[in-house]
């Protein structure tokens, strides 16, 4: 029995009473150890057979022969080198000796025991020992024998090690014979090598497969999960390749904890939201919100258009309304997924403090390709799609329809009439055809669309150089005909070049995509599914507009006097242009330390045309024909220096950055509109118009800031980053321009140390880890600071003579406002890394929210910009779990689960009760709190909705002027979200699940009915469960012709404000299935093909939902809900 | 190490460190240009084109907002001539119905926007007063023009917010930290602050002996002013001393009924230039049917139609009607056109017109006993309508044809039947007959969003 004292090195104290326990039981056992062997009979003669041994099991075998004790502490034993002996019934005292021969070892017979000590060495034995040792030199290379530089070698056993230089190679001097080399590299296995000559050669790294080892891209470097202290979640190209989408932040939604991603609605090219951990800001309107995006970063360079739409006319996308938050043509329509290497999602402070102002709201990280070394590759991938609405509600068919019109005048005491305008009127009954059935819902989203990608992708490179080139075309069609479709081409290459002695490096990148969304320019379209379903046909015999019916306008049956078909003729034709370069330097100044500089452009142009030709409007009004041009060209260019030093000294891994970043963006737009065109077919030229008005704006912003981090990593086991950020933005009045942030995190990696894994072994990883930090926002315009007069409109002149209006309240106080953050996560591996969980929690609280104050409109002004008193507070636990369930030779079965539940909450808001907020929000509820009326069921004898007051009465009019019955009816952020990944590999099969989900609260289908049930306009079947007699328990209240000022009618608009149109809206949707098959490579290598997949993929297939609405994601009634998508594809590399 | 050049390896290093840090401390990098499509405030007040620009912005928001959402270019003649007995909403769009029923919810929006939008215009009226009076380098004279102008318009806003609402925040200043919190002034101080912008608008604008601009707010816009405001201060000399100031000075009326609403008309004290490019007024647009065959948006009530004499070329003038089917609808037509592509308008917005001044003094004249200088003044209007010298004798007859008089000449315009009822607390005899009149319909209720933004505002009784 051995039992070895451990060396004790920095351990925290609070460990050491521990420690000394575990010493005294390793005493009492030897003790034990020794009593058992006097105890016992013993045999003097010793048989060994040891070939490269362990010296400990020779000394056990002796034991069990001998009855002697060994005793050795642990680190004497770690000098010992392994034993080759053969001997056969020798004495005790001979085998000792000749172990002991070739050991730096001595030893001491002591009764019954062998005590083991390091040798001291003869003066002879130290000469000839530096003579013995040698100069170990080797070159370190990825597996495509690319030098890998910075690599940490290390002698086993010992503090001694070095990093390879940019070529990859290390010396190490004076390695004793037979040592081992550790050689460890982010992103590697690590490896052991045997330094038995002077020159290893080249010894190569294997890419780690664990996803601990997985590089992650952060602010300005690169880290993986096992060494960094932050919360980062990554999406690779593997998962966004798994799905045909076409925008990439579609290929988001449900993947990264903390991240919610909805979409706007389900036409080609429409934005999405995002926001990472929630609202952080108040709304700057009463009851609204900003959209608290993250900052979008491509290649470390910040995406011009953010996540704003990038129209500025009206589009058929803009179904919440032109420029509201998820409405609009998304910018990232212009990115190739198939482009993009990965993203990376920063949540916490130590992620996105050095981001410093722009961090407060997360940051997403876009990688694109780059070329690796290795022979020359083609590959690509081309595919179809046919789309399909997800998710609709059935509408009444002609007979329930009239039925239900009937039932409503009879309600309402009155008979159909034929005089527009006057109560009862009624020419669905009256005029239109009996028996007439359009089925509008089909009519206006009912086809389908299709949708064609093609990507191919030219790369490689040697040592020194490579190159990545890749080319996609994609189109999407409008889910009517029309000719409506959105299209993209892009290109992007990126140059990697090394100098032959690698100390410089420079990387190029550009890019240029171009898309061209053919949109209907009303969202108005759909808004008409809801016709009367006998209503006539649209359209004249010979195909033109229809604008009277039987001589009777339009006007008196759709209320906007518009032809539905006719929006379609207003067409805005909308083209971007997005150019994208970077160019990043770097050089090694002397080991370790580097310059690096960063500089970049993004260039985004939009180009609009808007035309409502004179066919489009009802003649009536004696319309003329108008136009609208739009060009906006929004560009960042940043320079961004770094100085970053690494260095290992021993276990000791400390890294330092300082930089500075220089960043310049203007937004500036175009605008004219036309009107009174000479001829419809002249419409496309703006200058045939009689009356052109012109608009501009422009917002420059300047940025400039100064960052530091510092980052310290022990042994893999104690980790610690420090992160520093001074800001100032152009956004600010003098004296208030400048913002410091800054971070700190750290983490402790439990696995490393020894108790724990004595404790659990089948714990391959565990880490705590923490970090608080602040993080700033400048989220308001430009200019705010200073009073501004413009004048008034374009062309509106006063008797020819200029015209100025103030256009805001000044302010010269505000300032930035900041985020705090706090974050502990918990990591975990299990079974060699092959079941990864990651558990965090966060808090992240925001004050001095920089948003425009409301003010009553006696100020001559509703808002100023200026810091908010309120703290507002979102935490939330996010759990990610993925792991290699099966890894068979034939079956592989992959799983990735994460869950994510936000909570939101106004923390304070010192002086509410005196400020406009104090009916909007309450302390201590989320800020998305929603106000309404509380329902209490369908007065029984009337049939008509009631609501409860403030003082517990029942009323059908609750309206109070200070809102005071009003409730907290809830809130529509959801309560938790996440997915479900779950992939099969079989015999070149692969089947690919995922799984979204969100449990949430929303608006249903009757939030958005313009006009009680019963009016003349068609509903969904669920619409029909109405009160029609005294003690019926109907869902919804009577039916009624009238669309305003009765009883019924005013009923209605409480119902639309009350928590009853405020249910369920929580879904697990099949968001992606597919199915591919990867070719077998023996087939493939007699065509020169070297990987080949074919696949069906569906998107969006099917919705689990209690929800009462097109679509729980969207929640829009009058919009296109999410399409679901089937494709077929091919993936080809040759 | 030594095999670097380690001298200008460290030369490089000191040199990249002190260029970040000259890059992260150097306000240059984040100063911006100045905005190309705004001037900031200081700029303004310190040039005649400036400033001149800052004051007609006011004139051109006055138009420019106008349709169904403003206060002047039609609103307050929508509102409350539906609230009167004037005219209906035959669309029946919800907001006006409500004030036509006399049955205004605090969230009507028509009522909200017109709220905001005096507000609004008082805050630029404010920032002209503040901007020009500390100016250094204007002229006098043109700061007296604009201060003048800017007092005069701060008072007509007042003026309407205190007959519609009954009281109303007073703002002075544009400073938000005071005004934000203002509660509703008493109608007293009300009362006073607009008589004493109006008089310090006339000594700053008597000193300007120019001809008229009557799109401007003149030095007679201001006297007429002041007359009617005395006139509902009950103030009778004051009211007649004004008016026959206006009346004596260089106005006539106009004897083409057709042509009274034209620009530049004799008649006219102050009328506003249509803004819209191509456009006529906002009246035209919406009270003339865009087309023949279609309703009109809002019609006249019987009981105006029927106040017509027989004879009166004013019904044939300033009214239309059309028939669709069966029905006959009558429509507001002071103003005949819509659209004048390409030219200068030609018709103008009339604020105060010399009619008007006329029925101010006949009214003061037989407060004071005057009654045949009140008939003579009377006679003047009704002549020029095609009616004979009024019948009417003794006092409360002579008033009463004054303010049938006054119905149909102002008929449609800026609410003065409206406010004609209230002031002479004859609104319950008269507007009693409407299904839901209550007493406390004659306030407009201060919109809810707006008492939910500023606690310290109050409701008026009724709401």
């Amino acid at each position: 029995m051995y039992k070895f004292y451990p060396k004790i090195f920095a351990q925290p104290p609070g460990r050491a009473a521990k420690l000394l326990l575990i010493m005294k039981l390793n005493v009492l056992l030897i003790i034990f150890g020794i009593l058992q062997v006097s105890a016992s009979t013993l045999a003097q003669k010793i048989t060994l057979s040891e070939k490269n041994a362990p010296i400990e099991t020779v000394f056990e075998k002796i034991r069990l022969q001998s009855g002697y004790d060994f005793m050795i502490t642990a680190s004497v034993l770690k000098s010992a080198r392994p034993v080759n002996i053969q001997v056969t019934n020798a004495d005790l005292s001979a085998v000792l000796n000749a172990i002991f021969q070739s050991q730096p070892l001595e030893y001491q017979l002591k009764d019954n025991a062998v005590l083991v000590k390091i040798k001291s060495p003869t003066t002879f034995e130290r000469i000839k020992s530096y003579f013995s040792e040698i100069d170990v030199t080797g070159s370190i290379v990825d597996p495509n024998y690319v030098p890998l530089s910075g690599v940490y070698v290390q002698i086993k056993g010992t503090n001694r090690g070095t990093t390879t230089n940019n070529n990859g190679v290390f010396t190490i001097k004076n390695v004793e014979p037979g040592s081992v080399l550790v050689i460890s590299m982010m992103g590697y296995e690590k490896k052991e090598v045997l330094a038995d000559k002077p020159v290893l050669g080249n010894i190569n790294l294997v890419v780690s497969t664990s996803k601990l080892d997985e590089v992650q891209v952060i602010a300005y470097g690169t880290t993986t999960q096992r060494t960094s202290v932050g919360s980062t979640s990554k999406i690779t190209s593997e998962e966004l390749s798994s799905q045909m989408v076409i925008n990439p932040l579609a290929a988001l939604e449900g993947r990264v904890p903390g991240l919610l991603v909805t979409t706007g609605n389900g036409a080609p090219g429409a934005a999405f939201k995002i926001q990472i951990r929630g609202q952080n800001t108040l709304g700057s309107v009463v009851g609204s919100r900003t959209p608290d995006a993250p900052l979008f970063i491509i290649d470390g360079i910040p995406f011009a258009p953010q996540n704003l739409s990038i129209n500025r006319l009206q589009t058929f996308s803009d179904a919440n309304g032109v420029g509201q938050p998820g409405g609009g043509i998304s910018p990232f329509d212009n990115i190739d997924p198939a482009n993009i290497e990965s993203i990376e999602v920063l949540k916490d402070a130590d992620a996105t403090s050095i981001y410093g102002a722009r961090g407060a709201n997360g940051v997403i990280l876009i990688t694109t390709k780059q070329g690796k070394t290795g022979k020359t590759q083609l590959s690509g991938r081309v595919f179809n799609s046919i789309n399909t609405i997800s998710r609709s509600m059935p509408l009444l068919n002609t007979q329930q329809y009239l039925q239900m019109r009937k039932d409503a005048l009879s309600n309402d005491g009155l008979t159909a009439n034929n005089n527009p305008g006057t109560p009862g009127f009624a020419p669905d009954l009256l005029i239109f055809d009996q028996n007439r059935y359009s089925n509008y819902l089909n009519e206006f989203f009912g086809e389908s669309s299709a949708t064609q990608n093609a990507s191919v992708a030219l790369s490689g490179g040697d040592f020194l150089n490579t190159y990545y080139v890749g080319l996609n075309y994609g189109r999407q069609t409008y889910l009517f005909p029309g000719g409506f479709s959105t299209n993209r081409a892009d290109g992007v290459m990126k140059l990697h070049h090394n100098s032959l002695n690698r100390k410089f490096s420079v990387d190029l990148s550009a890019g240029y995509a171009y898309s061209l969304n053919n949109a209907p320019g009303s969202p108005s379209t759909v808004s008409s599914y809801t016709l009367a379903p006998n209503f006539p046909d649209l359209r004249n015999a010979d195909g033109s507009m229809r604008w009277d019916i039987n001589g009777v306008n339009l006007l008196s049956y759709i209320s906007s006097g518009v032809n539905p078909l006719a929006y379609q003729l207003m067409k805005n034709r909308v083209a971007a242009a997005s150019f994208n370069t970077s160019m990043l330097l770097s050089y090694e100044m002397l080991p370790g330390l580097k310059f690096k500089t960063n500089l970049g452009y993004n260039n985004f142009i939009t180009n609009e045309y808007l035309i409502t030709p004179k066919d489009a409007q009802n003649p009536l009004f004696s319309p003329q024909s108008t136009a609208s041009k739009s060009i906006s060209n929004a560009y960042v260019w940043n320079i961004e220096p770094q100085l970053s030093y690494d260095k290992q000294i021993g276990r000791n891994r400390l890294s330092f950055l300082v930089g500075g970043t220089l960043q310049q963006q203007d937004n500036n737009n175009v605008s004219l509109s036309a009107t009174n065109f000479s001829n419809d077919l002249l419409i496309n030229s703006i200058a045939s118009a009689a009356t052109v008005t012109v608009q501009n704006s422009n917002s420059p912003y300047k940025y400039n800031a100064g960052f530091a981090r510092a980052t310290y990593n022990y042994d893999s086991r104690y980790l610690l980053s420090l992160n520093g950020r001074i800001d100032g933005s152009s956004r600010f009045a003098p004296g208030k321009q400048w913002g410091k942030f800054g971070s700190v995190g750290a983490g402790w990696v439990i696995s490393q140390e020894k108790f724990f894994k004595d404790l659990l072994d089948y714990v391959s990883f565990a880490k705590l880890r923490a970090s608080y930090g602040t993080t700033g926002n400048d989220n308001v315009g430009n200019y705010q600071y200073t009073s501004n007069w413009s004048q008034v409109a374009a062309g509106y002149l006063y008797n020819g003579q200029l015209g100025y209006t103030p256009k805001n309240l000044a302010n010269p106080d505000f300032s930035w406002s900041t985020t705090k953050k706090l974050e502990g996560g918990l990591e975990l591996a299990f079974l060699k890394d092959r079941l990864v969980f990651t558990g965090s929690w966060y808090r992240n609280r925001s004050s001095n929210q920089l948003i425009g104050y409301q003010l009553p409109m006696q100020t001559g002004f509703s808002t100023v910009v200026q810091n908010f008193p309120a703290v507002v507070q979102n935490t939330g636990w996010e759990f990610a779990l993925s792991g290699n369930m099966i890894k068979g030779k034939a079956l592989n079965w992959r799983s990735a689960f994460n869950i994510t539940i936000p909570k939101n909450k106004l923390v304070a808001f010192p002086g509410i009760e005196s400020t406009p907020y104090a009916n909007y929000l309450i302390v201590g509820q989320p800020v998305s709190i929603l106000r309404g009326y509380k329902y209490a069921g369908i007065n029984p004898a009337t049939g008509v909705y009631q609501f409860e007051t403030a003082s517990g009465a029942v009323t059908s009019a609750p309206l109070a002027v200070n809102r005071d019955n009003m409730f907290n009816i809830g809130s529509q952020d959801p309560k938790l979200y996440g997915g479900f990944r779950n992939t099969f590999d079989y015999k070149g099969f692969q089947f690919d699940i995922f799984l979204e989900y969100r449990k949430q609260k929303g608006y249903n289908y009757m939030r958005e009915q313009n006009n009680p049930t019963g009016y003349m306009n068609n509903v969904p079947m669920d619409a029909l469960n109405t009160w029609n007699s005294a003690g019926d328990n109907a869902q919804y209240q009577r039916l009624t012709t009238q669309s305003f000022g009765t009883a019924v009618t005013n009923a209605f608009i409480y119902y639309k404000m009350s928590d009853a149109v405020l249910t369920d809206a929580s879904y697990i949707r099949l968001k992606t299935v597919s199915l591919s098959y990867n070719f077998k490579p023996a087939l493939l290598e007699k065509m020169h093909i070297s990987g080949f997949r074919a696949y069906v993929n569906a998107q969006n297939l099917y919705t689990i939902t209690k929800y009462k609405g097109n679509d729980p994601e969207t929640q829009i009634f009058y919009g296109i809900p999410p399409l679901r998508n089937i494709s077929l594809g091919l993936d080809f590399n040759f | 190490m030594m095999k670097y050049n380690s001298i200008s390896t460290i030369f490089c290093t000191v040199a990249c460190i002190t260029a970040m840090l000259h890059l992260a401390s150097c306000r240059k990098f984040i100063e911006i240009p100045a905005p190309i499509n705004s001037i900031t405030s200081d700029q303004i007040f310190v040039d005649s084109v400036n400033a001149t620009a800052a004051i007609n912005g006011i004139y051109i928001n006055m138009m420019n907002n106008g349709f169904s959402t403003g206060f002047a270019n039609s609103t307050t003649t929508m509102l409350a001539g539906l609230s009167a007995d004037e005219m209906d909403n035959a669309a029946n769009t919800a907001n006006y119905k409500e004030f036509f029923a006399n049955n205004i919810t605090g969230t009507n929006t028509s009522n909200l926007t017109f709220w905001n939008n005096i507000y609004t215009y008082l805050y630029e009226a404010n920032a002209c007063i503040e901007g020009a009076e500390a100016s250094t380098t204007l002229t006098s004279s043109l700061k007296n023009r604009i201060v003048g102008e800017a007092k005069f318009l701060r008072a007509f806003y007042h003026f309407y917010l205190m007959n519609l609402y009954g009281s109303a925040p007073l703002v002075l200043t544009t400073d938000y930290t005071v005004t934000s919190k203002l509660p509703r002034a008493d109608r007293s101080a009300m009362e006073m602050q607009i008589l004493a912008d109006l008089n310090e608008a006339q000594q700053l604008l008597n000193g300007d002996r120019s001809a008229i601009t009557k799109n401007r707010v003149n030095r007679f816009a201001v006297t007429a002013m002041l007359a009617r405001v005395n006139l509902y201060q009950q103030q009778w000399a004051a009211a007649e001393t004004a008016a026959t100031a206006v009346i004596t000075a260089n106005f006539r009326l106009e004897p083409i009924l057709n042509n009274v609403f034209l620009t530049n008309n004799q008649e006219q004290i102050w009328q506003m230039t249509p803004v819209a490019p191509g456009l006529e007024t906002t009246e035209g647009q919406i009270f003339i049917p865009a087309a023949p065959t279609l309703v009109p948006a809002f019609v006249i009530t019987p009981a105006l139609n029927s106040a017509y004499e027989n004879g009166d070329q004013r019904k044939t003038s300033w009214l239309r009607s059309v028939t669709i089917g069966a029905n006959t609808y009558t429509y507001p037509f002071k103003y005949k056109l819509i659209r004048d592509n390409n030219t200068s308008p030609r018709e103008a917005y009339s604020v105060l017109r010399l009619a008007e001044q006329y029925l101010i003094r006949a009214e003061a004249r037989v407060q004071q006993g005057n009654l045949s200088g009140a008939a003579a003044d009377l006679n003047v209007v009704r002549n020029r309508a095609g009616l004979a010298n009024t019948t009417a004798s003794g006092p409360s007859e002579i008033l009463a044809a004054i303010q049938r008089e006054r119905r149909v000449e102002l008929a449609c315009e800026w609410g003065h039947r409206w406010m004609d009822l209230k002031r002479t607390q004859t609104a319950d005899a008269v507007l009693g007959t409407k299904p839901n009149w209550k007493a406390t319909a004659t306030l407009f209720p201060i919109p809810n969003a707006q008492i939910i933004l500023n606690p310290f505002l109050t409701q008026n009784p009724g709401y």
